[in-house]
């Protein structure tokens, strides 16, 4: 069973993403089950639940990284901060 | 009251008219549309020294040696087999997780259904590029590589999460009080579902397979990239040759030709569901 | 249409799916994700380097060239191929056996291989030994190995040809599904072609019309083999597709940590794309969107008046 991960070169950060996503899934899922999640209209235009909101709020963020990536010389600690923020933001209120 | 008649009389034999006249510009556009595969055809039909001396319109000198060489080369003919094994078996494999799976989203609601069919979509949608390099090692990793059942394997990438939508749109369409019906006469599940529920979607279950066949048919870069020689694909065959010098026009339109013929055979049957395939059941 | 069933032993039936689906997509994502931190020169080699791969993807001209190019592409492909494929479903024929051959004759294009749709027109527009070659190098100078015009304009007619059908079906479906009454009505009422078009036919067509928009918009954003075969990319990189690039990258290069961060980039924009996608296919389906229930709207009005109380009390706490 293992070898089928093993072939991978792992390093810590991705490994943790991963865990933390699959974590975050898991207990989505079982949130979802004992209290359903409501649907709503937010800012966005968009009638979402909780859980696209989340998945939104992750894509949002990849994008304002990989926009700020393509900036030479960008503080990526300042991008990060402000992304995250803005997930926080769609999170919410989306 | 007579003239009312006489109008709309006069009206249909206009549009009648009307009608014609585009349909003539549809089967005409549909023949230009038609020249590169004719084209095909008849350089599958010339010896290539006959196609590089003269340039013609119409063939003067019909031969089926391309065809002969094709069906007498181990590598093209051998290649045209594997391309032919692991699409079956990606048909096959495809259709056994899949049907159970659609029948679950088309019955019943459970937890993370929604997002469950959302991730099966964006695999559709993936570009291969992107998996080309891990296909690569993990194929090696667990010694799936250049082997039919690989790349069976690998082409599940796109082709179940697509079988699972086709079928649902299939499955949707199928009264749910059926169900009930079967479980208050006391059929179980397992019996329900493979000598009832199966046969009334037959039709759906053919338009999925022909679905599974053509895309995982026509993929070439994944196909290439996890193989070698073994379980070689006729697409990849093909394109070696291309890079090759001293190329033969001829046999590569005659194994040109043989690819599109199981498609061609098999349309006709289909053809009222192809807008339905590319739309993932949703038209 | 009575509710389906709420019940969590579906999820046995979808295990098997999720299974196999798990091996070929998200083991390799995750491959792809740890190439992208790190330099590997070889088994026992490997540099962490953070996100420098991803910096320098975004910020490499070639990248940006193939990025632009290949949005270009697309935007074309969806402003030639969308108003054909209108076009030609009004033209086809609509019952009887005419209308299914003129199905079958359509839908060749989009059953032949993709390196054979490649093969096919590499053929065709040879300027020595091929039909569409010979004819338009009678009336103007046509090189697709020399120039970049003539080999953007064979690709991009190689596409129409290879594709348009697709969107051809998917309207012809739509139109099929109008019933009758709604033309003899416009019929009745004098109306243009022109304006039957526009008030009958098009709010009818627009599901499928996104449905063809996206699809089309996608496909040709990870378009591959076809160019590949006919002009392997070039002259010079003026067909360089994206996906092209990353394999040339990836397989060509064998530079896993640039691929593996070009990759994940790619992915992203399929991500999105694929929502938007997902968004349109369900719209109907979704509580709120088009229609408001009554339920839904006292959740809604419940939940907004919820915070003012609750506001009032902590002050009133306080």
């Amino acid at each position: 069973m293992l070898e089928i991960f093993d072939w991978i070169p792992w390093t810590a950060p991705i490994a943790y993403i991963f865990i933390g996503l699959a974590v975050m899934i898991t207990g989505l899922t079982i949130w979802g089950h004992y209290r359903p999640p409501v649907r709503r209209k937010g800012f966005l235009g968009l009638v979402t639940d909780r859980s696209e909101r989340v998945y939104i709020s992750i894509v949002s963020f990849a994008l304002v990284m990989v926009v700020s990536f393509s900036i030479v010389d960008s503080n990526t600690m300042i991008w990060a901060l402000s992304a995250l923020a803005m997930s926080a933001g769609i999170l919410k209120w989306g | 009251m007579t003239t009312m008649i006489e109008t709309s009389a006069a009206g249909k034999k206009i549009s009648r008219f009307r009608i014609d006249l585009r349909s003539w510009l549809f089967w005409l556009i549909m023949a230009v549309w038609a020249l590169p595969v004719v084209w095909l055809v008849s350089m599958s039909l010339r010896d290539n020294a006959d196609i590089l001396s003269s340039f013609e319109v119409i063939p003067s000198k019909i031969s089926l040696d391309s065809y002969a060489q094709f069906f007498a080369d181990p590598s093209w003919i051998g290649s045209y087999m594997n391309s032919i094994t692991y699409t079956l078996l990606n048909t096959v494999l495809s259709l056994l997780v899949a049907l159970p799976a659609a029948y679950a989203f088309s019955r019943y609601t459970f937890s993370g259904d929604k997002h469950l069919f959302f991730w099966l979509l964006t695999n559709r949608m993936a570009p291969a590029a992107v998996f080309l390099l891990p296909f690569f090692q993990l194929y090696q990793a667990v010694n799936l590589f250049d082997t039919a059942l690989g790349v069976a394997l690998a082409h599940m990438l796109f082709n179940v999460p697509l079988a699972v939508w086709i079928l649902e749109g299939f499955m949707s369409g199928v009264p749910k009080q059926l169900d009930e019906i079967a479980e208050v006469d006391g059929y179980k599940f397992g019996r329900f579902f493979l000598t009832i529920f199966i046969p009334m979607i037959r039709s759906g279950i053919g338009v999925t397979a022909f679905f599974l066949f053509m895309f995982s048919w026509v993929e070439l870069l994944i196909a290439r990239t996890i193989t070698a020689t073994a379980a070689k694909p006729i697409a990849a065959q093909m394109t070696r040759t291309v890079s090759a010098s001293g190329l033969d026009w001829s046999l590569l339109s005659a194994a040109g030709v043989m690819t599109i013929i199981p498609g061609v055979i098999v349309i006709w049957f289909v053809r009222n569901y192809i807008a339905k395939g590319f739309a993932l059941g949703r038209v | 249409m009575d509710a389906k069933r709420k019940n969590n032993k579906a999820w046995f039936l979808v295990l098997p799916v999720v299974f196999v689906v798990a091996f070929t997509a998200i083991i390799p994502l995750m491959a792809v994700a740890n190439y992208s931190l790190q330099d590997i020169q070889g088994a026992d080699n490997r540099i962490f380097v953070g996100l420098d791969f991803f910096k320098r993807v975004a910020t490499d001209p070639n990248i940006q060239d193939a990025f632009a190019r290949n949005l270009t592409l697309s935007m074309q492909v969806l402003l030639i191929q969308i108003p054909l494929g209108i076009f030609l479903a009004r033209l086809m024929p609509k019952s009887g056996w005419k209308a299914s051959a003129a199905l079958v004759v359509v839908a060749i294009p989009l059953i032949i291989p993709w390196n054979v749709v490649g093969t096919t027109w590499r053929i065709f527009t040879r300027s020595d030994i091929g039909l569409g070659g010979v004819l338009v190098n009678k009336f103007t100078d046509y090189n697709l190995s020399e120039s970049t015009f003539d080999a953007w304009v064979t690709i991009l007619v190689m596409d129409t040809w290879h594709w348009t059908p697709l969107v051809t079906l998917l309207v012809y479906a739509g139109l099929r599904s109008i019933p009758q009454a709604y033309y003899q009505a416009a019929a009745i009422d004098g109306a243009s072609a022109m304006a039957v078009f526009r008030f009958v036919e098009l709010p009818k067509l627009k599901r499928v019309l996104m449905i063809a928009l996206l699809l089309r918009f996608m496909d040709s954003f990870m378009m591959y083999t076809e160019p590949f075969v006919v002009t392997g990319g070039g002259p010079g990189s003026s067909t360089q597709t994206l996906s092209i690039l990353l394999t040339t990258i990836a397989i060509g290069q064998f530079d896993i940590g640039v691929a593996g961060a070009f990759s994940l980039m790619y992915f992203l924009f399929i991500q999105i794309f694929s929502f938007l996608f997902f968004t349109v296919l369900t719209l109907d389906e979704r509580p709120g969107a088009t229609k408001v229930t009554p339920k839904d709207k006292r959740k809604l009005r419940e939940e907004k008046e919820e915070k003012p109380v609750n506001s009032k009390l902590k002050k009133v706490l306080k």
